[in-house]
């Protein structure tokens, strides 16, 4: 029974692991989005996570409501790393450094690749699972900042070497896991603050002014022995954009949903997989956004207490 | 009491197939209820240019004129003159705006652009300001990739390279600058 216990811990910290990061694929115009943390929510010490995507814009969301295919290719590649350690008994700190590859075909086409924005944070679990409950689910608090190391659509050319949001952000939120039997479950909220910045390019100088973003969700598994299936369903949001300069604009609301099937293999007890799909074309309401279609690899190593 | 052998072996089986049920049931029931509702529409080049509130007066001028979307892919005509629909207030001059084929998202597109006074809508105005062209998003409040200017004439010009980074509305900014700041601005809508 305590090793199932443990093992589902596992694999929902894999779970939330492959599928928290993959909201990064969002709006692929201008960077992604803001990517949820690795946090720990199993008893393990610490954990190192190398990811692997690859995602294609696949349809296009206007701010009237209006969708269109999109024409041509426009793909996205990220390795990712991440990791997490823990502080004492309830207390966390991790990072998330991603790379990206990002192809476009057509005319003004190319490939290009660098830095997208790196993140880290500090967990703490405000709700521990010292003494079984049928019902009290496991819950970790975190604190995000993200820094603009990514270049953005501001600073970008032609769009094409965007791989960050530009801004300075900090982000609060939490995560809730709780398994019964075979079943587990995990729910996520996130809220974060986008810092405005002076921007002076070619096409705009001025005053550019993100303002706040949430995103929220909730996931289920299944676990058979060493395996793992899950889905999870994830809505995000963002305040619309204001520029004001040399242009006037106040920009509009982004919304898309994110919803992942994933596969996940343990190896052992501290080597684990995950292969996840990710479709933002199926669920929500989505407007003023890119929909993407993808896939990911995740490896995680965990290191026991 | 011996159980039959086949109760035996499907007891593993019937135990999981009973729990996979439970957790496909909750899983495609929660996914439903967020399913989303696509409004696909196919792509036509639509060009709008937005009534100036304080546009000059002029007998021919309709402030009220509709959008004009010529469908798929054939060459728009050039706006009339006498309408003046892309007026810069500050230099009290219009923009005479005229595509060389309905522009796509995926290609580079050009078109061709002059000043003119409205009782002199043949007439180009040179300028000794600073001429930009800058294509913007205003839901996403971003730029596309650098368009290329070349004047062709006294206050006529030839804008090239025009490439729109993505899908959906788009302006197409024409600026007036004096060293680095905006003088004047007027812009012309697009939908791709």
């Amino acid at each position: 029974m305590l090793k199932s216990h443990f093992n589902l811990y596992s694999f929902l910290c894999l779970a939330l692991i492959s599928t928290t990061h993959l909201q990064a694929f969002s709006a692929s115009c201008c960077g992604g989005g803001f990517a949820a943390p690795s946090v720990i929510t199993s008893d393990d010490k610490a954990q190192l996570t190398s990811t692997v995507s690859y995602n294609t814009v696949d349809t296009d969301v206007f701010a009237n409501g209006i969708w269109q295919k999109r024409r041509g290719t426009d793909s996205t590649q990220i390795y990712r790393i991440e990791g997490s350690h823990i502080i004492g008994d309830v207390y966390q700190v991790g990072f998330s450094i991603p790379v990206q590859i990002r192809e476009r075909d057509g005319v003004a086409g190319g490939t290009t690749a660098g830095l997208a924005d790196v993140s880290g944070q500090v967990g703490y679990e405000y709700l521990p699972d010292w003494n079984y409950n049928p019902w009290r689910p496991k819950g970790v608090g975190f604190l995000t900042v993200t820094l603009p190391t990514g270049q953005s659509i501001y600073e970008s050319d032609d769009g094409l070497n965007s791989r960050g949001r530009g801004f300075f952000a900090l982000g609060a939120g939490t995560i809730l896991t709780k398994n019964w039997l075979a079943f587990d479950a995990n729910t996520t909220f996130e809220m974060h603050y986008s810092f405005p910045k002076v921007v002076s390019g070619e096409q705009f100088r001025g005053n550019v002014t993100p303002g706040m973003g949430y995103s929220g969700g909730f996931g289920v598994g299944y676990n058979i022995g060493q395996t793992r299936i899950g889905s999870s369903l994830t809505w995000y949001y963002e305040d619309p954009v204001n520029v004001d300069g040399t242009i006037v604009s106040n920009g509009s609301e982004q919304r898309y949903t994110t919803g992942i099937f994933s596969l996940s293999q343990m190896f052992g007890t501290n080597w684990a997989t995950t292969l996840s799909y990710l479709d933002q074309t199926i669920f929500g309401e989505p407007t003023n956004t890119t929909l993407s279609k993808g896939f990911s690899l995740s490896i995680q190593k965990r290191w026991a207490r | 009491m011996n159980k039959p052998i086949f109760l035996i072996f499907l007891k593993w089986p019937l135990k999981h197939l009973a729990q996979s049920a439970v957790f496909v049931f909750l899983t495609l029931s929660f996914l439903f209820t967020g399913c989303a509702r696509p409004n696909y529409q196919e792509p036509t080049f639509n060009i709008f240019v937005p009534s100036n509130p304080e546009k000059p007066t002029d007998p021919q001028a309709n402030p009220q004129d509709p959008p004009v979307n010529v469908g798929p892919n054939p060459a728009p005509d050039p706006i009339p003159p006498a309408t003046c629909r892309l007026f810069l207030q500050a230099q009290q001059l219009c923009v005479n705006l005229r595509w060389d084929q309905a522009p796509v998202q995926t290609e580079f597109n050009s078109f061709e652009f002059y000043f003119h006074r409205l009782e002199t809508p043949d007439v180009p105005v040179d300028l000794e300001l600073t001429v930009a062209v800058v294509l913007w998003m205003p839901g996403m409040n971003h730029g596309s990739s650098p368009v290329t200017i070349e004047k062709t004439a006294n206050g006529k010009f030839k804008v090239t390279k025009v490439y729109f980074i993505m899908p959906g509305a788009w302006e197409i900014r024409f600026q007036l600058k004096r060293n680095q700041d905006v003088a004047d601005q007027v812009y012309a809508e697009i939908t791709l």
